[in-house]
């Protein structure tokens, strides 16, 4: 199979790979980059467990070709501490005890930073919404929804 | 080995010393890899670098239910470009044998197909999408037999993994006839897909000497330890076997994850290389046991004030095609079938099915929560009859008070406590007012009901099965004062390995930092029991605390000959050591003295649950160490035109004695209940005509999703309650109790539409059915 | 492996080019939430692929001087959520749209994939029915229009000739007090698969009922329009009679399946029950509600 050349930004690092036509995002991002924060939990698009986002839009890394990820700028849970410091979000799902066993983890938090940056202000049930796409079979969510709801307060206090 | 008896270690650490330690006992720390899973680098096995020369396996799963087998033809996969090794039953160099409990469970099907997804074939290639593409290109052969796909006819075959087991106290014929009234019920609960984040996954490293070194996500790794000897054949110590954490387990990487292991491990032995099988999402739902599904019939005799003088029941459950756990899940269906309720005369009955579906196996609770439902139905049913309230009924029929206390099983329950979790629930809920406003909203909206639900639960703490109801750990104390932990303990999100780190940090008075918690490995603890039935703080923190009380004790006289005084007045606190007003060193400085002293400071510690015991043949016994209590509240609304409904509120009180992390506790009894709503309201497992099913993704299996949990979620630790049995610090298990407590939320839909019968999962379907059944 | 090339031409005409000389060995890839789903089972296995999201037309939304709307056929639930106006003329297509998937998913599926996908329960197919939208379609011979309930010819199978793409939705100018409304059931609130999916377009001149249509999903081998529910509403004040009437053909119209997502029973008389449901939603946004 003739592998095609990709240049793309992942994290704000300009990144080159060879792949396959048939490889998806999620692929590439574990086995040929070594990304392997994000996670494969169904491989079918319905858990949320691959999120990243690609031109700052969510998206489930297996329902996307890693050749479609040409010219786009790529974000992974990875690239969301920045400067060794962690971002709201993670600080928030750490002191709140927003995780357990942290497979759907990055995923979440992934989504969850995609929400914030579109709605600094969401209500519960906008939350809930935009989070309906990313499983977690440990916490029952509460957790998650609250340190969310959370962060995103502390975040527009400190913008003030 | 060290072998402390509790209760010696137990008053040497003073249990109820005051907790003087920041990270100690009680803490509410975080899990261990907290940060390390929120910034994606905590590593799961698939994770991990891959090690040079990888192979990777696929399963060729059986299209059919049940029929003969022909032998299996390689060759359409061989031809498959990047396919190295096709593996069938004859490959195997020892036995094909993956029983967990019994024997004769095969790895791979040979001649006789029993269910459809079963494992016919192991294919290993260059690439996973080489061996995928090979296990699909296989043609099996298969002459159907008809297959037996539900409860009601495999008992009229009397087609059963293992002989029936009953329990019974008095007469309950006699008393059924004496009771003023009579009434029976039947009802169906539906099994349950585990659906791990993280699906099964193993990687088998050959090495010298017939060597095997297995990475498993499992929560049993000396099982897979035992299974993968057993299909090699050889003996236990060429297999080491390690498990850091699992991404989430609830019982499915017990017996399970050993075969996966198993098959990993063959075709490393086949290829001579290291193989890596991860099993895709639709492999492991169609391979992989499930939640026992049961059937429950009834007759009860009570009396006008709801209480019930008399049960007779049979309690069926589906146990797929092989033995596996079934006969402890039955167990623990049987002997907690009357909850926190006493019941003087009756005969629960408990069938093991045999079915031609894939072999059922632990899960959370592990037929706790299916016995619970029988005397659920029945209080319900009995304050229909009686124009009562159920949660009267359940009161009237609480054990302790003016009714008996103890199980009919001889296990004591605690009376004072069930009353106490069941009005703090009723508290916290505010019930009367809410029960209130759910009159005045039915009374008015046209075709939303609201209803009101409650559940109480006990629940036995050990395993069924009394050997396996001990644990090791393996401490050591380096010369700068940094410690090692190990134990036997898996972790697969529970925050086991906190606690048990929480435990050692305050034997020793320590900051939980100074220690290292290291990935289970039956090379450093040996002969294990599972991470499962709720035990794993228990046992391995007492084991730990051995490991840690043993160092302790010879670090103190070390000091004490440096000081010159006692062994028993050297104090350990605050990452320092103490004797009298002003000898003082730090903790760093003491073990490097031990180590200039020629002393050891490595120690394995030992535990084994006291005080348990169980007669088979009578069925009688104590066979918990102790019982958990909780309570719960749910509300509900339903539309009664389509049958869709929410949970809007639920309101729980957990007993977990003294808590050894409050944080993680809540973490675990939010999981559990939410876990038990996905069983009792949307999780259904649907097999077409031919048993296979056909509900093999998250597109079709649902589990609850963000919006699918109540909104208000008030979650409690019961306090004040340490446990009266010398549990380790006096807490109480905390993995499996509070799923029972979603049965309130069956409750509440019951009481919303007014029905006598709703089998679970109560879908929306389902429940419109029942509106117009009514 | 087979051999498989990967495709992202900037013009329809490269596109259809291509396409067409693969004979049938390759895929359309829009936002590839069904595609890449099928070749992962193995279901699909095309030696190309041929992404259009790079042409223009494909992607962009248009607002017609006739007031009406022009869909690219891979412009994602998140770009038409996104469009200032789209939502307020059609808020019931967008809601449908927007029902497919997660958010994740919204991010890449398109009303074009759902269509050709031919899943009897694709979301966004009874809300564009009921709109009265028309597809573009374009092949080696040429450009021409369909309705969009000539589409689908039965599960996973549509109407489209060898060779042809969808390019486009016209969805019509809307007349004062019309509105939209789409419902659908599903087992769980979220991310799921229609068990009964309704759409229902409404037009409502001095509270009489001038234009009716209603498009009723996964009850059937292909997405419906039942013109019966529609007569019946139209000339209606939206009393019960009328309303009765509509759900009675739209349960008339059901030929469901019994399937791991709900009992022919079930399905069935929910179909009705939406079918009122989204009436009256389409009714309040007609007239000036939300």
């Amino acid at each position: 199979m003739s592998k095609m050349h990709v240049t793309t930004t992942i994290n704000g690092e300009p990144t080159e790979f060879l792949c396959d036509p048939d490889r998806s995002l999620l692929d590439v991002l574990r086995n040929t980059l070594g990304l392997t924060g994000t996670k494969e939990g169904c491989g079918t698009g319905d858990c949320g467990a691959c999120s990243v986002t690609v031109d700052g839009r969510l998206v489930c890394a297996c329902l996307m070709l890693a050749v479609e990820a040409g010219g786009c700028e790529i974000g992974t849970i990875e690239g969301m501490a920045q400067g060794g410091e962690l971002h709201p979000l993670q600080q928030k799902f750490l002191e709140m005890a927003a995780l357990q066993c942290g497979i759907c983890t990055p995923g979440v938090l992934v989504a969850a930073k995609a929400l914030l940056e579109k709605n600094p202000d969401p209500t519960e049930t906008e939350v809930r919404f935009g989070l309906a796409g990313n499983l977690c079979r440990c916490t029952g969510y509460d957790k998650i929804v609250r340190a969310v709801l959370d962060t995103a307060a502390e975040m527009r206090e400190a913008v003030q | 080995m060290t072998d402390l008896s509790p209760p010696a270690a137990f008053l040497a650490a003073g249990p109820d010393q005051p907790r003087r330690n920041p990270s100690g006992m009680g803490a509410a720390l975080r899990h261990d890899s907290a940060l390390k899973h929120a910034t994606g680098e905590a590593r799961f096995l698939d994770d991990l670098p891959e090690p040079p020369g990888l192979l990777h396996a696929a399963l060729a799963l059986s299209p059919v239910a049940h029929g003969r087998l022909a032998p299996l033809d390689p060759a359409p996969a061989r031809a498959v470009p990047g396919v190295v090794a096709v593996l069938l039953p004859g490959d195997i160099p020892g036995r094909n044998d993956i029983a967990a409990a019994g024997t004769n469970e095969v790895m791979l099907a040979d001649g006789l197909v029993e269910h459809a997804g079963q494992p016919l074939a192991v294919v290993v290639g260059t690439t996973r999408d080489a061996a995928l593409a090979g296990a699909a290109a296989l043609r099996p052969e298969i002459a159907p037999l008809p297959p037996v796909l539900c409860i009601e006819e495999a008992i009229a075959r009397e087609a059963w993994v293992l002989p029936p087991q009953a329990i019974t106290r008095g007469d309950p014929c006699a008393a059924l006839a004496a009771a003023p009234r009579r009434l029976s019920g039947e009802f169906r609960a539906g099994g349950q897909e585990h659906f791990y984040l993280e699906g099964q996954i193993a990687l088998a490293v050959p090495g010298e000497d017939g060597e095997m070194a297995v990475q498993s996500s499992t929560q049993h790794p000396t099982e897979v330890q035992h299974l993968v000897a057993r299909v090699l054949g050889c003996d236990h110590n060429r297999v080491t076997v390690t498990t850091r954490r699992m991404g989430g387990a609830f019982g499915g990487k017990e017996s399970n994850a050993s075969w996966v292991a198993a098959c990993a491990a063959l075709a490393a032995r086949r290829t001579g290389r290291p193989v890596k099988l991860r099993l895709p999402r639709r492999v492991d739902i169609a391979a992989t046991g499930k939640r026992h599904p049961f059937l429950y019939r009834w007759t009860a005799g009570f009396d006008a004030t709801g209480r019930i003088l008399a049960l007779d029941a049979i309690m069926a459950a589906d146990a797929g095609h092989s033995l596996d756990l079934t006969g402890g899940v039955i167990f623990r269906a049987i002997t907690h079938a009357l909850g926190p309720c006493d019941v003087p005369a009756l005969s629960v009955r408990a069938l093991a099915c045999k079915t031609n579906t894939v072999s059922n196996t632990a899960f959370r609770g592990f037929g706790g929560p299916q016995g619970a439902l029988l005397i659920e139905d029945v209080v319900h049913r009995v304050a229909r009859a009686a124009g009562l309230p159920p949660e009267q009924v359940r009161e009237r029929n609480f054990a302790g008070g003016g009714n008996g206390s103890e199980t009919p099983y001889g296990q004591p329950l605690e009376g004072d406590l069930i009353r106490r979790v069941w009005a703090e629930a009723r508290a916290d809920a505010d019930w009367d007012a809410r029960r209130a406003e759910v009159a005045a909203f039915n009374a008015q909206h046209p075709y939303l009901r609201r209803g009101l639900g409650s559940m109480v639960l006990a629940f036995g703490i050990s395993f069924g099965q009394m050997h396996m109801n001990q644990a090791g750990a393996l401490v050591h104390v380096y010369a700068d004062g940094s410690i090692r932990l190990n134990h036997g303990g898996t972790e697969m999100g529970q925050g086991l390995f906190i606690k048990v780190a929480q435990v050692v940090a305050s034997v020793f008075g320590v900051d939980v930092a100074r220690i290292a918690i290291t990935a289970t490995s039956t090379a450093e603890v040996p002969n294990t029991a599972p991470t499962a039935a709720s035990t794993g703080s228990d046992l391995n923190g007492w084991a730990a605390h051995a490991a840690a009380s043993a160092i302790r004790a010879r670090m103190a006289e070390v000091a004490a000959e440096d000081w010159g005084v006692a062994p028993a007045e050297v104090e350990f606190a605050e990452d320092m050591v103490r004797a009298g007003g002003n000898r003082a060193m730090s903790f760093g400085e003491l073990a490097k003295l031990a180590t200039m002293k020629r002393v050891s400071l490595s120690a394995t510690g030992f535990y084994r649950t006291p005080d348990i015991h169980w007669d088979r043949a009578a069925m009688r016994g104590r066979p918990f160490f102790y019982v958990s209590y909780g309570a719960a509240v749910a509300e509900v609304a339903v539309d009664t035109l389509t049958g869709e409904h929410r949970c809007l509120g639920a309101w729980l009180v957990q007993d977990c004695g003294r808590s050894l992390n409050p944080a993680v506790d809540l973490g675990q009894v939010e999981g559990a209940f939410i876990q038990g709503l996905g069983w009792l309201t949307c999780e259904e497992l649907w097999w077409d005509a031919e048993g296979r099913l056909r509900t093999l993704g998250p597109a079709t299996y649902k589990i609850p999703g963000s919006r699918d949990v109540p909104p208000v979620l008030k979650v409690r630790l019961l306090e004040g309650a340490p446990a009266r049995s010398e549990t380790i610090f006096r807490s109480k298990a905390v993995g499996e109790p509070p799923l029972l407590l979603a049965t309130a939320v069956w409750n509440a839909l019951k009481d919303a539409i007014g029905t006598d019968r709703l089998d679970a999962p109560a879908t929306p379907e389902r429940v419109l059915m029942a509106i117009r059944d009514r | 492996m087979a051999e498989i090339r990967y495709l992202a031409p900037r013009t329809l005409d490269e596109a259809v080019g291509a396409f067409a000389a693969a004979q049938g060995a390759a895929r359309i890839l829009a936002g590839g939430t069904d595609l890449l789903v099928q070749m992962r089972n193995g279901l699909a296995k095309p030696g190309l692929i041929v992404d259009i999201k790079k042409i223009a037309e494909m992607t962009e939304i248009a607002e017609l001087p006739d007031g009406g709307f022009r869909i690219g056929a891979a412009v994602s639930g998140a770009m038409l959520a996104e469009h200032p106006r789209f939502g307020q003329v059609w808020p019931g297509v967008l809601e449908a749209v927007n029902l497919i998937g997660s958010k994740q998913v919204q991010g890449r599926a398109s009303p074009g994939g759902n269509l050709c996908n031919a899943s009897p329960a694709g979301d966004s197919v009874p809300a564009m029915i009921a709109a009265g939208a028309v597809v573009t379609v374009q092949g080696p011979e040429g450009r021409r229009q369909m309705p969009v309930e000539a589409v689908p010819a039965g599960p996973g199978r549509t109407n489209l000739r060898p060779g042809e793409i969808v390019v486009g939705f016209t969805l019509p100018p809307r007349p004062a007090g019309s509105g939209d409304a789409y419902l659908r059931m599903i087992p769980r609130t979220e991310m799921d698969i229609a068990v009964v999916g309704l759409g229902v377009s409404l037009t409502l001149a001095g509270g009489t009922v001038t234009h009716a249509r209603v498009g009723l999903g996964a009850v059937a081998p292909t997405v419906l329009l039942v013109e019966e529910a529609g007569n019946a509403l139209l000339g209606s004040r939206l009393e019960e009679a009328a309303l009765d009437a509509a759900a009675a053909a739209c349960r008339a119209a059901c030929r469901p399946i019994n399937d791991k997502r709900g009992t022919i029973a079930y399905r069935t008389k929910v179909a009705g029950v939406l079918l009122k449901r989204a009436v009256a939603i389409a009714a309040q946004r007609a007239q000036g509600g939300n």
